[in-house]
């Protein structure tokens, strides 16, 4: 058996009106307890399943969200079929009433079949419900979003922005891993995922270690932590997470938010741009391309420029939105070919 | 038949469409639909008559001909006036929808403008999108949203009475003559007694231009007949 996980740090006593850098620039992951306690759907949740769905439902306004679909078989754990030419689940758009109908209507069912309405942006789905239930990013604009569904697991992935995850009603179960343990984690196909990101193929409750024997490694470096009604936990930037829902009805808010400037776009691309690109080049060529990658991007020392004067270095002296406007169009029409 | 698939630039890479306007590719037709935000063009050269279906619902057309299949435009030079209705132009896209429900573009495979071997590439050679295909999906967006206008176009023209049907007699110049029924037009009558509060109210919507465009686009009446005149007797 592995080594029991590492615990995520906790911090207490911080003010949900003024959440602190310290918070949310933080580069490892954090556990913030009872910071949404105060906030109303979490005071509805702790009255049943009933009237949290009652609470929510103030704000319906008919609206149609995303949720996933699946049989009692799965066990809630949305993932791909066997041979992973699909999946395990049924994406279908579908007004938010009808879910939270269903969920309430498998509540006590020992066998429910998995419900879940991911990543939906509550000014869409629930107009209001934010005026009662936010926390005060200052001057950063995050994304907001509400997850909700009954027992279920979400496969080990990461996400480029900076998170800030409050479980708003019932318990979910966080696993994190630094993003250097990519290798142990075994991650599937890049462009063929269950909801935009890649997954780790590893099953956390029945891992196979014959076919995953790395995941081990992974293990010794995971951080847990579950989080009850109004606990909040931050996700740093490209972490892996893997997230179990554990009560019949289950609510998350969380907030998405980059540290860097909006024209970046997202270095995904770039990723897969040079596996079409540069992967496959002969390897002095792809030497050639790695040095000049450390040489522009990785560690552009000012060294590697000084002999430019510097209202010539353009690109190489940074970028500013103007900028990135001008390589955007360029690269526009060179990909379009 | 019409085959609709979502167009991509894997199973769509060698596709080419004939933009030569002829019979064979499907331009036999009497007449076009179009829509209020393209009248200003349409009626430079066309007749814009309604056409009411089956639903009773009423359709603006550009007329090019006053029997079925015959197009007045067209000719062994292609079609022979500067503007051809968006509608016809589109042909053979359309615009669907995504999983998503946004909006696609779609090619019907089984038009005859379809082909690998001669016309405009829709892709470039390692799958971007060609101008032609910038200009169609353009294209496709402004009909999407001038035929989203339409209904409520015409509901104002039920509303206030404004459609009646009307029948053409025409007489060639060398005596032949044709009964065209079956359309409907502005009742000009009716349109110059509205009270300043209806005609405010068509006004403010842009809809008094339109109604204006289509009177003036009748004027073309008499270019169709000078066009079927230099058929054959038999031809018209």
């Amino acid at each position: 058996m592995p080594p029991p996980a590492e615990k995520i740090p906790e911090i207490a006593g911080v003010d949900p009106r003024a959440l602190p850098d310290s918070v949310l620039n933080s580069t490892r992951p954090l556990v913030l307890r009872g910071l949404a306690e105060h906030w109303p759907v979490v005071r509805a949740g702790r009255q049943g399943a009933r009237a949290t769905v009652d609470y929510l439902l103030k704000y319906y306004q008919q609206a149609t969200v995303g949720a996933f679909l699946a049989g009692p078989e799965v066990r809630g754990r949305f993932f791909y079929n066997e041979d992973l030419t699909g999946f395990n689940f049924r994406p279908v758009k579908i007004k938010l009433d009808t879910v939270l109908d269903e969920i309430l209507r498998f509540e006590n069912d020992p066998k429910p079949p998995a419900l879940y309405v991911g990543s939906t942006t509550i000014d869409a789905a629930l107009p209001g419900f934010r005026a009662e239930n936010d926390f005060d990013f200052g001057a950063r604009d995050p994304l907001a979003s509400i997850w909700i569904g009954n027992r279920t697991r979400i496969a080990a992935h990461h996400d480029l922005p900076d998170n800030l995850a409050c479980v708003a009603v019932g318990r979910r179960r966080f696993t994190l891993f630094p993003p250097e343990q990519l290798p142990n984690l075994y991650i599937g196909p890049l462009d063929f995922t269950p909801a935009g990101q890649a997954i780790s193929l590893v099953d956390f409750h029945a891992p196979d270690l014959t076919k995953f024997p790395r995941f081990e490694q992974a293990l010794r470096h995971a951080f847990v932590a579950e989080l009850g009604p109004g606990d909040a936990i931050f996700i740093p930037s490209l972490w892996w997470h893997h997230i179990e829902s554990l009560e019949p009805l289950n609510v998350l808010v969380n907030y998405w938010w980059r540290s860097s400037p909006a024209y970046m776009d997202t270095p995904m691309n770039t990723l897969f741009l040079a596996m079409m690109t540069v992967r496959d080049l002969p390897p002095e060529q792809r030497a050639a391309m790695k040095q000049m990658f450390d040489h522009y991007v990785f560690e552009p020392a000012a060294e590697n420029f000084a002999h430019i004067p510097p209202g010539a270095r353009r690109m190489i002296s940074g970028f500013d939105a103007d900028r990135a406007r001008e390589l955007r169009a360029f690269l526009l029409q060179r990909l379009n070919r | 038949m019409t085959q609709h698939a979502l167009l991509n630039n894997v199973h769509h890479k060698d596709l080419r469409i004939v933009t030569q306007r002829a019979a064979r590719y499907g331009d036999d037709i009497m007449a076009s639909p179009t829509f209020p935000a393209e009248f200003r063009n349409v009626q430079a050269h066309y007749p814009i008559v309604f056409h009411r279906t089956d639903q009773g619902e009423f359709v603006p057309l550009a007329l090019f001909g006053f029997r079925e299949k015959q197009n007045l435009f067209l000719g062994e030079a292609g079609w022979d006036a500067p503007y051809v209705p968006l509608m016809v132009e589109r042909v053979p896209f359309l615009i669907g929808r995504g999983p998503n429900s946004e909006q696609v573009i779609h090619v019907d495979l089984d038009s005859p403008r379809v082909s690998h071997t001669e016309g405009e590439r829709v892709f470039l050679e390692h799958g971007g999108n060609s101008q032609f295909l910038d200009r169609m999906s353009s294209m496709l967006a402004t009909i999407h949203q001038g035929l989203a206008a339409t209904n409520p176009f015409v509901a104002a023209l039920v509303e206030n009475e404004l459609l009646e049907s009307f029948a053409l007699d025409i007489q060639f110049r060398d005596g032949g003559q044709h009964r065209m029924t079956g359309f409907h037009t502005i009742r000009e009558e009716k349109l110059a007694n509205l009270g300043p509060e209806a005609l405010g109210k068509l006004h403010q919507k842009g809809y008094l231009q339109a109604i204006f465009m289509v009177i003036a686009s009748l004027a073309h009446f008499r270019d169709l007949i000078e066009r079927a005149s230099k058929l054959d007797a038999t031809a018209r």
